[in-house]
């Protein structure tokens, strides 16, 4: 399968119109770079805290909110970022989660992290769709 | 003989209808997912052994559902299926997209012994 694009010059600068349907490789969403950042974030977060259900809304909200700033950082241009956080304490109890997604896989990726401790375990997925 | 009301009802629902078809519309999705739900859990025990199976029929079934819509959007559709044993579970979500056509729907189900979080995020192309 042949992609053909137009190379336009990126200049954040001002707005124009690209014509650009597909990123170029350097441009594409790269999993394993968010990966580390959400792996940092959940350890700076929550690295040494046990689980308290007055504090966990707030830590969840700004874990989310922090990692999709953080992603924002890096410079993916026109995608669109979701941002999912379970966080759930430890009590020996089973639990699953997963996703499945509809799109196009040649523009699209996600990146997930796990981290657990003692008392609570959480887990962030990131999604990083392409708009066109 | 029509007379000019009835003939701008029609039209007022079916602009209506044609409208709804196009944009995200939470309340089909949840009944979607109510709907998926209840037949693939129902009223079951929790175990361990069929929860991956539990899930890949949800989070499947869900989004063929979605895409039968036939709206132009991408899918994520993310369950969390986690037995009911006294632990507390938060799950929130963080988006950078167009607020206008996109959305998203969390939907939540329980039963005696398992809590189900369904999240469905819905992205216009």
């Amino acid at each position: 399968l042949i992609h053909f694009y137009k190379r336009t010059s990126v200049d954040y600068g001002t707005e124009e119109c690209s014509f650009t349907i597909r990123p170029d490789f350097a441009g594409k969403f790269k999993p394993m770079q968010v990966k580390e950042l959400i792996a940092t974030t959940l350890n700076d977060t929550l690295g040494g805290r046990l689980y308290d259900p007055n504090k966990v809304s707030n830590w969840s909200k700004s874990i989310a909110d922090s990692v999709k700033s953080q992603v924002k950082t890096l410079g993916y241009d026109r995608y669109k970022i979701v941002v999912e956080v379970v966080i759930g304490e430890q009590r020996g109890e089973g639990v699953r989660m997963g996703s499945r997604c509809l799109w196009d896989s040649d523009t699209d990726n996600y990146a997930s992290e796990v981290y657990m401790n003692d008392s609570l375990f959480c887990c962030t997925a990131v999604f990083g769709l392409y708009y066109y | 003989m029509i007379s000019a009301e009835e003939v701008t009802d029609e039209e007022k629902q079916a602009k209506e209808a044609e409208r709804l078809a196009r944009i995200f519309h939470p309340p089909e999705i949840n009944d979607i997912i109510s709907e998926v739900i209840t037949e693939v859990v129902g009223q079951q025990t929790y175990h361990y052994s069929k929860v991956g199976e539990w899930h890949g029929n949800i989070t499947e079934q869900v989004l063929q559902r979605l895409v039968g819509l036939g709206k132009g959007f991408k899918w994520i559709v993310t369950c969390v299926i986690m037995q009911k044993a006294g632990a507390g579970l938060h799950a929130s979500h963080s988006c950078y997209w167009d607020a206008k056509t996109d959305g998203s729907v969390t939907y939540t189900y329980d039963n005696r012994t398992t809590n189900v979080v369904v999240q469905v995020h819905g992205v216009s192309i």
